[in-house]
């Protein structure tokens, strides 16, 4: 018996160390050692999409991954129909990720969080803007804080695709930090970034809250004024645009995408993509794709990302727990 | 802890089986109660907030870009209530002014923001255990949209659903439960009860403690006793061994007596005894060791059933030299009083003699007397065994009581022999040679004994010669029990000691009978007395 037990356990020993030469060897030198694919939990056209498939490009031209890598367009939920997509796949599968990844899970619209993932990189950021007809008699940010702080049934305020998004929770939050009474808040939701566009211009709304991206055109053109902004640095395009900063107001907020993969994937495999990433986002491609959107580099590492998200996790906990409670 | 070990065996194991029984129902029913408890909860969640998700989407419940009145709400929830597992609705509008309340009294009524308040701004949806109203309940929270182009957040509902009824069910859980758990630990007290009484009866009654000792005292009871004891089971192997048995068998301490084999000690003798003789108590005698061993064999049995054997070793080696002493100091006696009775006779002969005042017939009697005694010295003077000396003395005087010519021969030689083995063993040989020629020539007229003894070469010679009756059957003689007077028992055994202390000795011994005459010649090696003449025959 007591042989037999030693017997077993020195066979288990050498089956431990060939398993585990084994691994060490093909996570070096294999990985990825199949086409890789790369979730936009979205449909064709949103920013998801573009952001799979401009990474897709960069990636395939720079020639930083050698095997084949295709986008896999997987949408519904807010995201919840590709990140369960992910969860089940094996470390060849990518998702871009946003903040939804926290914010689905707070709202009740998900189970999953993010540390059900394994996050590789934050790449890009948006940064979000408030904006008023160019008619409008709202001077700035903190004349509509002051406005909505008086009566927050006075400005209607427009919203899209749903409530609890970033543009709608900056809102929110900077309204909350103000002394807004946010409850009574009134936003008009939209289908999309382009409803909401149409309904600020047509004026059936006071003030609308929506990224740059969809509002700078408009602002240039001078249909729209963009009262404030998020950023933490100048608008390039038109530096005049005051940021919450600028007005005083210690608040940023980024509209952040990232990258993650799905749960338990070996360290060799996220430190072959920090490396991957860290590359591509010094690519000159790579700023021709963030200038084409006007996307700003946000770049962060594995590590880093992990990080972030622990801290957005906690902000927009405590956001959607205080919000609206602080009289 | 001590303390509480020291108890009965039935006590121990009534209380670790009952303990250990217990413990697995009780934990098992824990865990599945738990199991149970929560899963109750995770309905009762998801309940709500299915429930409040419906009726948040129920196109009835807003009008345009607000909510209907209170009174079609109410209408609404109750029916939704009454078809539907859950205890309360509360429709809030965005106001926080109350529309549907399960106390009327609400209706209308203003509730700030607080909880709810994640619903209310951000569209969340989710669930909390509160006892805000009413009593403790879970509450599904979810918002209500108005609006067709533009939504609009126009309100908020609240499903409830009583803790207590959760409770409730875990209680019916519970109660069927400890029930079955009564039953169960009920079931292992009769079990542990009748296994307690099980081996009880396997132990006889005893405690551990109680059959440790016995097996202590067995073992030291054992090992005190000179006789060797040997269990063995039919195969032969031995299955208990004492410490004089291991002496005898020379089997080392240190040796696994599993492992030996009875046959290998005691084989040929035991098979044969064995198979002989019936069953019962059977007995052999054999040398082991140079030991004279007596070995006797009980049948052992379990169960009715003949399961091996229990052998026992009584060395006879001091039996027989002290048996052998007294054989000499009883025949010293008879001899002494044989020659008492002689001298008295002579006394009485020499006082008739004095009153018929024959002197000189006096002095002839004295005269013989005296040659008598001087013929003893001289025919003995060769024999410087005194023990030897002193047995045939007395043997002398035994003849001249029995009217027997005994004579030794006068070439007779015998040496000092120093080991106590050899001399006890000569001593019943010609002590029994001896005897045996007077019980031969006994009633016969002018019967003559002659005793030899030689010492050549390292071997000693004892003849014995008599003219007596004679032998028929010369092989038959030393055999146990043959006698040629079969009137008595517990005859018939002296020359089969004579035989036995031979081949002690290593010797042999011949019985001669012809025409009247039997001589019984044994010839001994005298090997230790011959290692010493003969050491260093150059010197």
């Amino acid at each position: 018996m007591k042989s037999r037990m030693k017997f077993l356990s020195v066979i288990m020993l050498a089956l431990v160390l060939v398993l585990s030469a084994c691994g060490n060897g093909s996570a070096e030198s294999d990985y990825p050692s199949k086409n890789v694919e790369i979730v936009a939990p979205a449909t064709p056209g949103g920013g998801w999409d573009a952001t799979a498939r401009a990474l897709q490009n960069v990636l395939d031209e720079e020639g930083l991954v050698e095997q084949n890598m295709n986008v896999v367009n997987k949408p519904g939920g807010g995201g919840e129909v590709g990140w369960q997509y992910l969860k089940g796949k094996d470390s060849h599968s990518l998702s871009i990720n946003s903040s939804l990844v926290i914010a689905n899970n707070l709202l009740g619209q998900s189970d999953l969080t993010y540390e059900d993932f394994t996050p590789l990189a934050v790449l890009a950021t948006e940064w979000i803007s408030v904006a008023v007809p160019s008619d409008s008699d709202i001077e700035d940010g903190v004349d509509m804080l002051e406005r909505l702080k008086e009566d927050p049934k006075s400005l209607k305020i427009a919203v899209g695709p749903a409530l609890g998004n970033n543009d709608h929770l900056s809102f929110v939050r900077v309204a909350d930090e103000y002394g807004v009474d946010v409850s009574q808040l009134e936003f008009m939701i939209y289908e999309s970034g382009g409803d909401v566009l149409t309904a600020l211009l047509g004026g059936h709304v006071d003030v609308a809250t929506l990224s740059i991206s969809e509002s700078l055109e408009q602002h240039l053109s001078g249909n729209l004024d963009i009262i404030a902004t998020t950023a933490d640095e100048p608008i390039p395009e038109d530096e005049s645009i005051e940021s919450w900063q600028d007005q005083g107001i210690d608040f940023t907020f980024p509209h952040w995408r990232g990258i993650m993969g799905p749960p338990d994937m070996t360290e060799e495999e996220i430190a072959y993509w920090d490396e991957t990433f860290s590359e591509m986002v010094e690519s000159e491609e790579w700023q021709k794709v963030l200038d084409n959107n006007g996307w700003q580099d946000y770049y962060m590492n594995s590590e880093e990302t992990k990080a972030f998200l622990d801290e957005q996790n906690e902000m927009y906990e405590d956001l959607m727990k205080t919000a609206g409670l602080t009289e | 802890m001590k303390r509480l070990l020291d108890v009965s065996l039935e006590t121990k194991i009534n209380g670790i089986l009952i303990g250990v029984m217990s413990l697995i129902i009780i934990s098992l029913s824990v865990f599945y109660l738990y199991h149970s408890g929560s899963e109750y909860y995770d309905n009762a969640r998801r309940l709500t907030l299915q429930s409040a998700k419906t009726i948040s989407f129920m196109p009835s419940l807003v009008d345009g870009d607000d909510l209907s009145d209170n009174e079609k709400i109410q209408t609404l929830t109750n029916q939704y209530i009454f078809e539907n597992d859950i205890d309360f609705v509360i429709v809030k509008n965005k106001e926080g002014t109350i529309m549907s309340h399960p106390d009327p009294e609400m209706i209308g009524t203003h509730e700030p923001f607080s909880n709810d308040a994640r619903a209310n701004i951000f569209g969340a949806y989710y669930t909390e255990e509160t006892d805000k109203y009413i009593e403790p309940a879970i509450l599904a929270i979810a918002p209500i949209y108005a609006g067709d182009e533009a939504k609009q957040l126009s309100g908020v509902v609240k499903v409830g659903y009583f803790e207590s009824k959760i409770i409730e069910r875990i209680m019916v859980k519970l109660s069927q439960l400890s029930f079955i758990v009564v039953v169960f630990i009920i079931l292992s007290f009769f079990i542990s009860r009748w296994f307690g009484k099980y081996i009880k009866s396997e132990t006889l009654g005893y405690e551990p403690k109680e059959i440790t000792m016995i097996l202590k005292n067995r073992e030291n009871i054992f090992s005190a006793l000179d006789e060797g004891i040997i269990g063995a089971d039919l195969s032969g192997r031995i299955i208990y061994l004492n410490g004089a048995a291991r002496k005898y068998l020379d089997i080392p301490e240190s040796a696994d007596w599993n492992a030996c084999n009875i046959r290998n000690h005691l084989g040929h003798d035991m098979d044969s005894v064995l198979q002989d003789s019936a069953p019962g108590i059977r007995y052999f005698e054999t040398q082991l060791n140079d030991k004279e061993i007596i070995v006797i064999i009980n049948d052992l049995y379990i169960k009715g059933e003949l399961s091996g054997h229990v052998v026992i070793l009584r060395d006879m080696t001091e039996m027989s030299e002290l048996s052998n002493k007294l054989t000499i100091v009883e025949s010293l006696f008879d001899d002494l009083r044989a020659q008492s009775h002689e001298y008295k006779n002579r006394l009485h002969l020499i006082s008739g003699l004095l009153e018929m005042e024959k002197y000189t017939a006096i002095r002839e009697v004295l005269n013989d007397e005296i040659d008598n005694l001087d013929s003893y010295q001289n025919n003995l003077h060769g024999i410087r065994e005194d023990r030897v000396k002193a047995l045939l003395i007395a043997k002398m005087n035994t003849a001249q009581e029995k009217r027997v010519n005994f004579r030794v021969d006068e070439e007779s030689r015998m040496e000092e022999i120093s080991d106590k083995v050899t001399i006890n063993a000569l001593i019943t040989i010609i002590s029994n040679l001896i005897d045996n020629a007077f019980d031969a020539v006994a009633g016969r007229k002018s019967s003559e004994i002659e005793f030899y003894t030689g010492w050549f070469d390292g071997w000693l010679e004892i003849a014995v010669k008599d003219n007596g009756s004679g032998i028929s059957d010369t092989d038959e003689v030393f055999r146990k029990g043959y006698s040629t007077k079969n009137d008595s028992p517990g005859r018939g055994y002296g020359l089969y000691n004579v035989n036995n202390n031979v081949e002690l000795l290593g010797g042999y011994i011949d019985v001669h009978s012809r025409e009247g005459r039997t001589i019984f010649t044994a010839e001994i090696p005298m090997a230790q007395e011959r290692g010493e003449d003969d050491e260093d025959p150059y010197s």
